[in-house]
């Protein structure tokens, strides 16, 4: 089943295209990231699957499984709690209406968020705001979990375990994942499907299929499967 | 981090401090009191007697209660209509053009000016008063709380707007939180300027209130009544300050660190 179809998606900004004549399609429960030079548009590429910009051209189209309301979990560098509310507060006002407020008070436990469910986010490592956010997205129960660049500029160990954390997260609930990051050893280690997208204006320049067993997925296999895209592919070099 | 009240040593100290400070302006007042001899300058203790007289009396608490009703309307409706008015001007960036100007001028009209055409329009009544002192705050109001609306931030709007908060949650845990130290900034500022700006109103137009009562000691010349009733006025804004302000101070900024 398809969850996300994006069919000749245009944007300009004013100062020219951003994203020009964009066509994808995500299968539900699908994990894809895009991999692409900073500043080529994948903000906003994001920013307008998720319904904050309206301005552009093309058809984006989600498929819901609530009637009602499509749900979007959202996850980016900043984290972005209410700073006057609670942790447990933030997870509980993203949640839609309708939804079994008891949810969270599980999620907290299972997620390891117990010890800091009662703080207030300023008193929280960076590192664990963005685990927080990351909750929050998947609290939900999404239709589509957009997260751009969540584990960038982290140190190395913290990035590591939250990656096996989020990893965890979505093997046991398979959400559809569209994941940006700009680092391509983390991309082939997550992803079921690597895009690789051209500076602006944002094109797609290949549709990759990571095909070592996610069980298989260990820093040797990685660096093989990297060696391996290079020589396929030359015209991604500068990418990789 | 905020202490919570009433259990550290600072505020002990501060409370010791302020009351010091009191007593050597009391003290300093006494001395020069009893040195002039005259009935323009009583002595604290003389005045404390009038505020005595005054209470028991029931002239005093009748007046300041009038204005303590008046203050509340008035300072209840321009807080009200302000923060709307000021949140629509500050996320509207083509009405704040249009209506910009309009506040510059209300800005700048004398309060005396406002009053004296209130009057002058709709009679010497209550809601000639009242809206005399309305169109005074207001445009303070507004400007105060369209400063906050303007600086909303957007990356937690963005965050509303994609977890679908829909309008009544987004107004309560993202913009009110934000929004809050401009209301009470315009809420301190309102209050003290609304206090100067009712005596006025009522000296000009009321047969009640502080402002008709200070007005009648001064064709007395009764300078121990007016220091009376001024100690009766500082002590309430006080208490007002105490009770109502620094807690909701302090419960509404908790979660900083």
């Amino acid at each position: 089943m398809t969850a996300l179809r994006i069919q000749h998606l245009k944007k300009d900004h004013g100062r020219g295209l951003v994203i020009d004549d964009l066509n994808l399609t995500v299968d539900s429960g699908e994990f894809v990231c895009l991999v692409g030079p900073s500043g080529c548009g994948k903000t906003t590429l994001l920013q307008l699957i998720a319904g904050l910009d309206r301005h552009y051209l093309g058809d984006i189209e989600i498929s819901q499984r609530d009637p009602k309301a499509l749900r979007i979990g959202y996850a980016s560098q900043e984290p972005r709690l209410l700073p006057w509310r609670t942790v447990r507060d933030n997870l509980s006002l993203a949640l839609p209406a309708g939804m079994d407020p008891a949810r969270i008070n599980a999620l907290i436990d299972t997620v390891g968020l117990d010890a800091v469910a009662d703080e207030f986010p300023e008193t929280l490592s960076v590192g664990m705001s963005r685990r927080v956010s990351l909750v929050r997205a998947f609290a939900i129960d999404p239709d589509l979990l957009l997260m751009d660049e969540p584990l960038v500029s982290l140190d190395a160990p913290t990035a590591r375990r939250l990656r096996s954390w989020l990893l965890g997260l979505w093997q046991k609930r398979p959400h559809t994942v569209l994941f940006v990051t700009h680092d391509l050893r983390e991309a082939i280690e997550i992803a079921d499907r690597i895009l690789f997208l051209s500076a602006a204006p944002l094109k797609v320049l290949a549709d990759i299929r990571v095909t070592i067993e996610r069980q298989n997925r260990n820093p040797e296999a990685i660096e093989a499967f990297s060696a391996h895209l290079r020589t396929c592919h030359p015209n991604l070099d500068a990418l990789l | 981090m905020i202490r919570a009240p009433g259990t550290s040593r600072p505020r002990i100290h501060h409370a010791l401090t302020a009351l010091g400070s009191i007593l050597l302006l009391t003290f300093l007042w006494q001395l020069i009191a009893l040195e002039e001899a005259s009935p323009l300058l009583p002595t604290p203790i003389r005045v404390l007697e009038v505020l005595w007289q005054e209470l028991v009396s029931g002239r005093l608490p009748h007046h300041l209660g009038m204005t303590l009703a008046r203050l509340m309307v008035s300072f209840l409706i321009s807080m009200i209509l302000g923060t709307g008015i000021g949140i629509i001007l500050g996320r509207t960036p083509r009405l704040d053009q249009f209506f910009s100007t309009w506040l510059v001028i209300a800005l700048n009209i004398p309060a005396l000016v406002t009053i004296i055409l209130c009057y002058v329009w709709f009679g010497l009544d209550e809601f000639a008063a009242l809206l005399a002192v309305v169109i005074n705050k207001l445009p303070h109001v507004i400007v105060t709380i369209r400063e906050g609306a303007r600086h909303l931030r957007q990356d937690l709007l963005d965050i509303a707007q994609v977890y679908r908060f829909g309008p009544f949650k987004t107004l309560q845990h993202v913009v009110w939180p934000q929004l809050f130290p401009y209301i009470m900034t315009a809420g301190r500022t309102g209050l003290a300027l609304i206090w100067k700006i009712i005596l006025v109103v009522e000296l000009l137009g009321r047969s009640d209130g502080m402002g008709y009562q200070l007005n009648l000691f001064f064709q007395l010349f009764d300078v121990a009544g007016i220091l009376a009733y001024s100690l009766a006025f500082i002590v309430i804004v006080q208490l007002i300050e105490w009770a109502i302000l620094i807690p909701l101070d302090l419960k509404a900024q908790r979660w900083r660190r």
